[in-house]
Order: structure tokens, then sequence, then C-alpha cells
């Protein structure tokens, strides 16, 4: 297994997650970045404006809040705002397209600079050790790991990153909750398949 | 121990319908009372996102629904 040396690993981890959101204007999450750009290809959402429905639904929602005074003249958007939208909807997606795109490509400069391994499936000896009778099984393995990973993530409205990194340094309590919850059931886990595997 | 909270939603990176409220004037009204405002902690989408919940993209920061037609 080839990785970074901790100090710099957690140096460019920590540095994406204060720059991330100075660029961006959104905190770092993986599987956030990655619902919202295949929702793109799901529903194809498009700019609000020319739903003319949901406009006339959100102007009476907005009167009956705040009163017709707090109505613009006209609810018809220009066509310089909806081209304004169209583009920040374009730079919305190209960011979370190359935020994604980054992440393969670090992986790959890491595997670089190890002159490219070849693939394996062993995470290291201890999994060696404790998986070695499950031959191509693994597979499988990992698939399943995966779908339970992802209906973690979508129940905690959120992932590692987006938990675990961004949202417990903003002290977000549900973040602290998720990251307590994944953080302690994970080590309870490899707890319990060091037992059972041993 | 007490955290100072930002004067701004901290959600609105993720929030479905804070691109909706860039694309209209009429819908400032909710980025300035909500989004923008220390207010956003009283905003149903936030409270329910803190609590894990699913938002759905229709609800308001009142709590109201919006029925969004089909596409």
């Amino acid at each position: 297994v080839t990785a970074l040396p901790w100090w710099l690993a957690g140096t460019l981890v920590g540095t994406v997650a204060v720059t991330y959101p100075l660029v961006t204007g959104r905190l770092v999450g993986v599987s956030g970045n990655y619902e919202q750009l295949l929702d793109l290809f799901r529903r194809r959402r498009a700019p609000a404006p020319d739903d003319e429905q949901m406009l006339r639904a959100m102007v009476a929602a907005t009167e009956a809040q705040f009163g017709q005074q707090a109505l613009p003249p006209t609810v018809s958007p220009s066509a310089a705002s909806v081209k304004e939208a169209a583009e920040d909807s374009a730079d919305d997606t190209i960011g979370r397209a190359l935020f994604l795109l980054g992440i393969v490509a670090g992986g790959l400069l890491v595997q670089l600079r190890a002159g490219f391994p070849a693939a394996a499936w062993s995470l290291g000896n201890e999994f060696d050790v404790r998986f070695h009778g499950l031959g191509l099984a693994v597979g499988p393995l990992f698939a399943g790991c995966g779908v339970l990973i992802g209906v973690g993530t979508r129940l905690a409205g959120g992932c590692t990153s987006g938990h675990g990194i961004s949202g417990v340094a903003c002290g977000q309590r549900g973040s602290l909750l998720s990251a307590a919850i994944f953080w302690g059931v994970g080590l309870l886990t490899a707890q319990l398949a060091y037992l059972v595997l041993t | 121990m007490a955290e100072a909270s930002p004067s701004k939603c901290p959600h609105s990176g993720t929030c479905r319908l804070y691109p909706r409220m860039k694309l209209q004037a009429l819908l400032n009204v909710w980025k300035s009372m909500y989004c923008d405002a220390d207010a956003y902690q009283t905003c149903e989408r936030f409270k329910r996102s803190e609590r894990g919940e699913r938002v759905a993209d229709d609800l308001l920061p009142n709590g109201v629904s919006v029925a969004e037609p089909r596409k």
C-alpha cells in the first residue's frame, strides 16, 4: 500500500478544508459534491426562473409570509438575471466536477510518485492475515461495504469529509454527533471483527 | 462551552433552495431574513438538516412546502 506521509497528507487535507470554502463558499464534502453532480444527470435540474408554476407558488408563499411590500414590482426574471443564473449554475457544476476529478488525480499522483505499483486487493499485512481465506470474495465484500457506507452517508446527511473534517471543525452539532457515531461504531466494528477473525 | 455562531447559514453552500434565491429578486427577502442573518437557526430547512432529516427541495425556511411540479 502506497501512501503519503501522515504529516503531508494531513497538511494537504487541512489546507483544502480551509481554502475550499474561501474559494467556493461551500464546506468540503465529497458525497455532497458527488450527489449534486449526479443529480444533474438524474433530473437535469433547470434554473428556477423558467419554472413558472414554481415561481407563482413562491410568490404566493412570499407574499403570505412577508406581505406584498416584500415583492419586487415584477416577478418575471430579466434575461440578464437568467443568463447570470445559468452561468452561476455552470460554474457550480464545473467546480464540483473539478473537485471530484482532483481526488482521482491526487491518488494517481501518489501512485506516480511510487512508480505505479501493480493493483492489488490487499490493504496491507494485517488485512491479509484476517481475510486471507476469502480469495475473490473480497470483491463483493468491498462492494457490500461500499453500499453500507453509502446508506450511512445518506442517513447522516454527509460523509466522513463533510462531517468529520468540515462540520466538526465548524462546531456543527449534527456533524459532531455524526462523527462521534461513525468513529465509535467503526472502532467497535473493528474490535468485533478482530475477535471474530482471530 | 458557548460557540460563536456564524452570521450566515453554514448550509447555504449545500442548500438546494439557496441557488433559487440567487436567481430571483423576489426571493431575496428569504435570504436576508433567514440565510444571511442569525435567524438561519430558525430556518426549517436548517433545523431538519441539523437533525439529519431529508430536506425536500420545495420546503421554504418558514416550514411551508411549495408543491414543485414534476419534470
